[in-house]
């Protein structure tokens, strides 16, 4: 699923790359593989330092003198600046290129990344992280990008599926889970929303938020007499099967939809919204035939999961978060 | 200012959307997915509200390059079983009341006086929502609903049935605020507002059967309305009189009339203040004409030219030399579009070569010479517009600049007209340059926002980066403490629509900005990283 990539500013430095002829196409290679045109990007970027990275990485694509290596570089910035995920401090501060390698390779022992790009000059700072390590020279080979796409085969196991997801939405502060298969009941896809939701809550950075929405169907028949009664029997389910996590998180949050025919799962970012802080925007959503269930057999058909393009996003939240579901949201 | 427009069943969009409107509105999106359907809709609901052509084809704004085709061709998908709804809402900008005067009873002390007050003075937004339903008895679409909610709160609706039978009064809030009624005061049994509307209501004054909900309704001025038969709407004076008006819970005939046009005034007001936010609706089309070499402005203003852009010139060469200033500004100026040349607006006298000072010209002397002021003055004289080249001073027509220059000097008349208030410009960017696309941001900033200028609501459909990226550039520098040319550009300032089209169904989504000029949500296509997937390729 989504990985996260670290890389170096020095990377886009036309004078630190001046002894490599075929820097510019490096660079093209790894802007083809990191942002495909037709697809989903599978990469997030580190925002190391505290989010110093990106102010470091700008000033380098600036100071290019090369116009046409400092167009390209723009785009990338642009592209990147779209897919940074903040990281925190942990060492000195970063002067030259190596110390920015060793700030890599510190917070992936913090939370682990994908892969630490650098210039081969640098390389020698982090080739004993295994495939972790990339120099810019090898971003070509296909190795490079072995494991890192936008879908993949989950076996039906809680764990692996929360695993799988971990990377991407551990930099979210709201996740919501689509899904017509939530009432909170033993055997349903409750189980799997609290693992995550569970695996979440334990970030090895301060995080401010965590919001967890929850859209399920609504129970059938609308109108009828009793409908009030079973709707409050999935709140009451859900409120019991949460209320081992419901402290970890700020709000835990269930919409009822008429009818939810596929599964979705959303990582995003929340906005003050008059006052109140709320979902703004998803920035990554998987869609997957199934969900894990407590008792599912490990060995049964993988259901594919697969990581969803940004022009399928967002329509996806404006139908969730810009209309009025029949009930909610209401905070359990 | 009209705020939000919500469109259902009409042509491509199926589902109701609901498309708010800022003071400057971007409507995005790929090519025909539905946005020009919007722009559409509002052609349509002058045409309902105007001129009560519910089965428009070619519209008064739309000119040339709108053919709607009639009812069966927009209605969605073509099923004539389906209702259009077009609703739009509208908030008070300007500290006046959000309705006019109707009639003069308003002036009196009266609690009637006192509701009328309170709904023009008092509320702040009101919203109509007008349906047309195509009548298989009629074989023709009609209105089937007109309905008007005030600060989101329905006051009255009025429905009409597909065989003619006449409008009805579907509904009235006697609950509104602005009865001045609560729950409370019906208990006490209050003799307010509320109670004396519902005299009426109750009198039978308003009703031709016994059946409560079928109620006609008596309108004064029932032009206002879209399209109801205007006989069943009318107020039955005679039948007032011949009924007894004083028999109503002893209320004076004063008094009843007053009432009657009290509840008129809620039906029509805010259905003529629509109709007059949408008269002042200007559209240019997606390609403007540029005026021939023997152009003249017609007499009288012909709001259809707008649409070709020639409405456009007629209106710089209508409003003179001062106002091709304040164009010049934003075509010459350095930090604007910087294209070299300047628009003029001057007076041509028009000399036959048979007139005595054109034979006194051609001798160099003579009698008529002496008294050429008095023979000019004689000549026929038009106005027309020409263009001079910054450098060397040349004088030009229209017809004899680049296309990008004759294109955009229509978007910045609409843009900075102080008698538009509310326009749209479909493809303003085209054949600009990147730098004059980018302008362009500010020109429709000026027309907007800036103060003291002339407040234009504009709605832009567009495929430009450039004028998207220099529009939040100026909320970012506003943030900053640095409005560009003193005009504060804040968030709420911009709306930017993204439309596309999800199995056949038109759909809108409101790409919300925040004050550093970021989209709080993903760009749902490839439209901002097109550069850089074509760099890497």
């Amino acid at each position: 699923m989504l990985c996260e990539f670290a890389l170096t500013p020095q990377l886009f430095d036309d004078q630190r790359n001046s002894g490599d002829p075929n820097w510019k196409e490096h660079l093209r290679e790894l802007g083809r593989s990191m942002f495909p045109r037709n697809a989903a990007s599978p990469v997030v970027v580190s925002d190391l330092y505290d989010s110093s990275w990106q102010h470091v990485f700008k000033e380098t694509v600036e100071a290019i003198k090369d116009e046409a290596a400092k167009d390209l570089a723009r785009g990338f910035l642009s592209m990147i600046l779209d897919a940074t995920v903040m990281r925190p401090a942990i060492g000195n501060w970063p002067a030259d290129e190596d110390d920015w390698a060793q700030e890599a390779i510190a917070t992936n022992g913090v939370e682990p990344l994908k892969r630490i790009v650098v210039t081969d000059q640098t390389y020698r700072v982090v080739q004993h992280q295994g495939a972790v390590a990339v120099k810019l020279s090898q971003v070509g080979r296909p190795a490079c990008w072995q494991d890192i796409l936008a879908g993949r085969s989950l076996p039906l196991d809680i764990a692996v599926q929360v695993a799988a997801l971990r990377s991407m939405l551990i930099h979210a502060d709201f996740i919501a889970l689509i899904s017509p298969h939530v009432r909170g009941e033993r055997g349903d896809e409750t189980d799997f929303m609290v693992a995550l939701t569970r695996s979440l809550a334990k970030c090895n950075w301060p995080r401010p938020n965590l919001i967890v929405d929850l859209h399920v169907e609504a129970p059938d028949r609308t109108a009828a007499s009793d409908f009030e009664s079973r709707w409050k029997n999935v709140l009451a389910n859900v409120r019991t099967t949460f209320a081992p996590v419901r402290p970890m998180v700020n709000r835990i949050r269930v919409f009822a939809w008429p009818k939810v025919l596929s599964r979705y799962i959303f990582g995003g970012r929340v906005a003050d919204v008059n006052g109140a802080i709320l979902p703004a925007a998803t920035r990554w959503a998987i869609s997957t035939p199934h969900i894990a269930r407590t008792g599912d057999r490990p060995d049964a058909d993988a259901p594919f999961w697969h990581l969803l393009p940004s022009n399928e996003i967002t329509p996806l939240h404006s139908k969730y978060y810009d209309r009025t579901p029949i009930r909610g949201p209401i905070d359990i | 200012m009209i705020t939000a427009i919500e469109i259902e069943n009409f042509k491509g969009i199926g589902q109701r959307q609901r498309i708010e409107l800022r003071p400057i509105t971007l409507l995005f999106g790929p090519n025909s997915a539905g946005k020009s359907t919007i722009l559409h809709a509002m052609h349509y609901a002058r045409e309902v509200l105007d001129r009560h052509n519910l089965d428009a084809d070619r519209t008064i704004s739309g000119g040339e390059f709108v053919d709607l085709g009639g009812f069966r061709a927009f209605v969605h998908n073509h099923n004539l079983d389906l209702p259009i709804k077009l609703a739009f809402e509208m908030r008070r900008t300007d500290g006046g009341p959000l309705f006019g005067q109707v009639g003069q009873w308003q002036a009196y002390e009266t609690e009637e006086g006192a509701v009328a007050e309170r709904l023009a003075n008092n509320a702040n937004t009101c919203a109509v929502e007008i349906t047309v339903s195509w009548s298989h008895w009629l074989k023709r679409p009609f209105v089937a609903g007109y309905a008007v909610s005030v600060d989101e709160q329905p006051l009255v609706r009025i429905e009409a049935a597909p065989d003619k039978a006449g409008a009805k009064l579907a509904g009235l809030n006697l609950k509104h605020p602005i009865f001045g009624a609560s729950d409370e005061n019906e208990e006490d049994g209050r003799d307010d507002e509320a109670s004396h509307v519902e005299a009426i209501w109750r009198a039978g004054l308003l009703e031709n059967t016994k059946d409560e909900s079928s109620r006609v309704i008596p309108l004064d001025q029932p032009d206002a309305l879209p399209g109801f038969g205007d006989e069943e709407l009318r107020i039955p004076y005679d039948e007032l009189w011949r009924r007894g008006l004083d028999s109503v819970d002893g209320l004076g005939p004063m008094t009843l009339l007053a009432r009657i046009n009290l509840l008129s005034w809620m039906v029509v007001g805010p259905g003529r203040r629509l109709r007059q936010e949408l008269e002042r609706f200007r559209y240019l089309g997606p390609l403007r004409r540029t005026p021939p070499r023997d152009y003249q402005p017609p007499r009288f203003p012909d709001p259809s030219r707008w649409a070709c852009g020639l409405g456009a010139w007629d209106r710089l060469v209508e409003q003179g030399p001062e106002f091709a200033e304040e164009v010049n500004k934003w075509l010459v100026g350095r930090e604007e579009m910087d294209c070299g040349y300047r628009v003029n607006v001057i007076s041509v006298a028009e000399l036959p070569s048979d007139n005595p000072l054109s034979a006194a010209l051609r001798t160099g002397g003579g009698a008529d010479l002496e008294n050429s002021a008095e023979l000019m003055s004689r000549l026929p004289t038009r106005a027309c517009a020409t263009l001079t080249k910054e450098a060397g001073g040349i004088e030009l027509l229209p017809h004899d600049i680049g296309v990008g220059l004759s294109q955009v000097i229509p978007v910045i008349v609409t843009a900075l007209d102080r008698d538009v208030s509310f326009a749209s410009v479909e493809q303003p960017e085209l054949h600009l340059h990147p730098k004059g696309q980018a302008a362009l941001g500010d020109v429709f900033i000026a027309g907007a926002l800036a103060p003291g200028g002339p407040r234009n609501q504009m709605i832009i459909e567009t495929h430009s980066e450039h004028l998207i990226l220099r529009l939040v550039r100026r909320i970012r520098e506003t943030t900053r403490g640095q409005p560009f040319h003193g005009t504060p550009v804040a968030p709420g300032d911009l709306g930017v629509c993204y439309v596309y089209s999800d199995v056949g169904e038109t759909t809108v989504i409101v790409m919300e900005i925040n004050a550093q000029g970021e989209f709080l949500r993903p760009w749902p296509d490839t439209f901002f990283s097109q550069d850089f997937f074509e760099r890497t390729a």
